[in-house]
């Protein structure tokens, strides 16, 4: 290598989508500098808190009042708290502006949320690619499922999905380990709804990337329930269980963290970038590092953030704001509303282990040849059914020592369902810089100003009176909807800001992920989105991540980047 | 991203001024309000030290707590797991000083009844003596609106216990790595929630 600060591709970014870049372009022979705003953690030695008992914290799980007082944002949610809050950003750190309200839960550290994430995995449909086209939404994606189905099968041998077979042409399946199991409830109720419906509507096990026999070296998920606080076991996928191991086994990788990328290095006469400028977050030190091809993996809205930063002495907006896209066409899932009820019966049974997925029922509104609802496309469900845990006894009257050992024993059987609906990609919901407010290193930091409309609302009616109906339906009694209320971001899904799309003057990104200015710099995160589907996206960034790091490296091969 | 329902903290909600408080409990007891001076000394004994670890305000908590989940033919109390620490450091730490206030309220009120009906404070009362009281209390609680101290005392002595090591080993079925899962495992005498 000439220059010790020249690579062949740099990755920004260590997350999902970022560990598979590093992964596919090691492998494929490339010197990669892969590039992490925060701290190191290593697999397993930096998971502090998965071995311990629960009595070991001082306040069992729960977020203490300095912490709510430190943490505005985070602490509306369960992100705050006491079990793994070394993995979760801090607001004061890392502040951004709310235009309108917007939950931004973030993992600034090797691994990202790969470390934190929900880990539900879920293949795209062909319907899926095509709505924005057939119902003139937005624009059209560059891709169809075609394009993508060999990836999803290549991503998923790797990562590992348990799930089962379905054969749904609205939910396709992916290349499974075996499922995990429902348990006696969940599958009465599912055989109930399959009868019911006629077929039409299937309650099966949340696919997830939690794998259920030894892989890739991995030891099988030992039904603990704490994947969040990062698996001894490497049973789920994650950057630090999955694509950094075998990238770091190539000898090609380079891992760089407390490295913010404050802008793309843009060359305007070969149009091309260059490389990337880092400000080391310890040091306060900039460094410019040189590549043929850059991997844009910061999740959805610092992606968009360091291009706005990027080449501005040609588009004052930043690299890939020529479209007038950049930054717009922000969504996420909205969700917080479901129905749940009781279920009589079963007493003799319970269940042994914490399997760390529920059920899912996949989307059956305005599908193909469906009478259509007041709203576009849909959304699917997420539950589980358990037995009641010793908190009953808050509620309930009781003194005393028997009323202790009733609580000890199971309670009553219970069933609950959250719904996940698509939220269109309205050009109105945008990021934008805002200069006026600075970060701990003197960044300026994001404005969102972001809601759901007039077709989510009118969906989450759906979402509501379909779940109590299901459930009733099945036999479950004393239903009850619910609508807890949701702003965007909560999903923890960011999708959009700098779309794909077919020509440059619709889209930041080209089918192959490319920003059409530059096209060696690779978008592969949720910023890459034209649209959301209703189920969660994770899967879908891994796929084109892979097959956006084969066609680079075989466009380098060929001498076109 | 999945939430923990046992961390979940349950929603308490309304106001209730310390007076409010002694008045309900001394009408839930039957007895007449009482004496500002008793209340004072008590006062001073309960409600002043939230998260100094008092250890007579302990005590004061561990007798409550152990009242509500005490030690049984299979499994310790509340007390032995030492709930009553924790529910001062949960009220110091992670509780509004609404709530705070709202509980000192009620340890005054409820050591002012104990003493007048028992002339004795609810920590020194018997155990049979305790549980009734309590028992009045839980059904003032479940009657109020708003606020009510026993409902911060009983969800933090549940919470304390059953996530203590003797409450997940002794009374629960404390699996540290299951390793297996069963969707449908048969109940039997010796079942237990999973921990």
């Amino acid at each position: 290598m000439a220059n010790a600060n020249e690579y062949d591709a740099i990755v920004v970014g260590s997350g999902i989508s970022g560990g598979w870049a590093a992964k596919e372009l090691t492998e494929k022979g490339l010197k990669v500098l892969m590039l992490e705003r925060g701290r190191d953690v290593k697999h397993v030695t930096d998971y502090p808190t998965t071995n311990m008992d629960p009595w070991e914290f001082p306040h069992r799980g729960r977020a203490t009042n300095q912490q709510k007082e430190d943490n505005p944002v985070l602490r509306r949610d369960y992100p705050l708290n006491e079990i793994n809050p070394h993995f979760w950003v801090q607001d004061k750190e890392c502040p951004y502006t709310e235009v309108k309200r917007f939950d931004w839960y973030r993992g600034y550290h090797v691994g990202g949320r790969s470390l934190m994430w929900g880990r539900q995995t879920y293949r795209w449909s062909a319907m899926d690619f095509e709505a924005n086209a057939q119902e003139g939404i937005a624009t059209p994606w560059p891709i169809g499922y075609n394009d993508i189905a060999p990836w999803y099968s290549y991503a998923e041998k790797w990562a590992g999905i348990q799930g089962s077979y379905e054969g749904l042409p609205q939910l396709p399946d992916s290349e499974f380990l075996p499922a995990m199991e429902l348990n006696i409830v969940e599958k009465d109720v599912a055989d109930r709804l399959r009868k019911h419906y006629n077929e039409a509507r299937r309650l099966i096990i949340g696919r997830s990337a939690n794998i259920t026999v030894p892989h890739t070296g991995r030891v099988n998920c030992q039904y603990r329930d704490k994947c969040w606080l990062g698996c001894p076991f490497g049973g789920y996928f994650s950057t630090q269980s999955s694509t950094l191991p075998p990238a770091m086994a190539t000898g090609n990788l380079t891992l760089r963290p407390f490295s913010i990328v404050t802008r793309i290095l843009y060359d305007k006469d070969s149009k091309k970038a260059t490389g990337v400028e880092v400000l080391d977050a310890e040091t306060n030190q900039t460094y410019e590092y040189k590549a043929k091809i850059v991997f844009l993996n910061a999740s959805a809205l610092n992606s968009t953030w360091v291009l706005f930063n990027s080449a501005t002495d040609v588009w004052e907006g930043g690299l890939g704001s020529a479209s007038g896209q950049l930054g717009h066409n922000l969504m996420d899932h909205h969700f917080r509303v479901g129905a749940g009820g009781s279920v009589e019966g079963y007493e003799d049974k319970y269940y042994f282990g914490k399997r760390p997925t529920g059920f899912y029922i996949p989307r059956f509104r305005n599908l193909p040849g469906q009478e259509s609802r007041d709203y576009l496309r849909g959304f699917g469900y997420q539950g589980g059914a358990s037995r009641a845990g010793w908190s009953r006894g808050v509620a309930e009257l009781g003194i005393g020592g028997q009323f202790k050992d009733d609580l000890s024993r199971p309670g009553d059987w219970s069933i609950g369902m959250t719904a996940f609906g698509e939220v269109l990609p309205y050009h109105e919901n945008k990021v934008t810089l805002d200069r006026s407010k600075t970060d701990k290193w003197g960044l300026p930091v994001l404005a969102i100003d972001a809601e759901i409309r007039d077709n989510e609302k009118k969906m989450r009616v759906d979402m509501a009176n379909d779940a109590a109906e299901m459930l009733e339906a099945c036999g479950v009694k004393n239903v009850n909807t619910y609508d807890s209320d949701y702003a965007l971001g909560m999903g923890i899904h960011e999708m959009g800001t700098a779309r794909m799309g077919t020509d440059p003057s619709n889209s930041v990104l080209n089918k192959n992920n490319q920003i059409w200015d530059a096209p060696n710099v690779f978008v592969t995160d949720g910023a890459c989105m034209t649209s959301a589907a209703a189920v969660n996206p994770s899967l879908t960034y891994m796929a084109l991540t892979a097959r956006a790091a084969n066609y680079a490296v075989e466009e380098l091969k060929k001498g076109n980047l | 991203m999945e939430k923990n329902s046992t961390y979940r903290e349950i929603a308490l909600g309304g106001e209730m001024s310390r007076r409010a408080a002694v008045q309900r409990l001394a009408l839930v007891l039957g007895g007449t309000l009482i004496a500002p001076s008793i209340l004072m000394e008590s006062c001073a004994r309960a409600a002043n030290s939230v998260g100094t670890g008092d250890p007579e305000r302990i005590a004061f908590l561990n007798a409550i707590a152990d009242t509500i989940l005490p030690k049984t033919a299979s499994s310790g109390g509340a007390a032995d797991a030492n709930v009553g620490a924790f529910i001062d450091l949960m009220l110091a730490d992670c509780y509004s000083q609404e709530h705070r206030d709202a509980v000192n309220a009620g340890l005054v009120a409820l050591d002012a009844a104990a003493d007048e009906a028992n002339g004795s404070p609810f920590a020194e009362a018997s155990a049979f003596y305790r549980e009734d009281i309590l028992k009045k209390v839980d059904q003032a609680r479940r009657e109020a609106q708003g606020l009510h101290y026993f409902a911060v005392l009983k969800e933090l002595t549940l919470l304390g216990y059953f996530t203590s090591e003797i409450g997940c080993t002794e009374a629960l079925d404390y699996q540290p790595v299951p390793g297996r899962y069963d969707g449908a495992a048969p109940v039997t005498e010796e079942t237990r929630l999973m921990a």
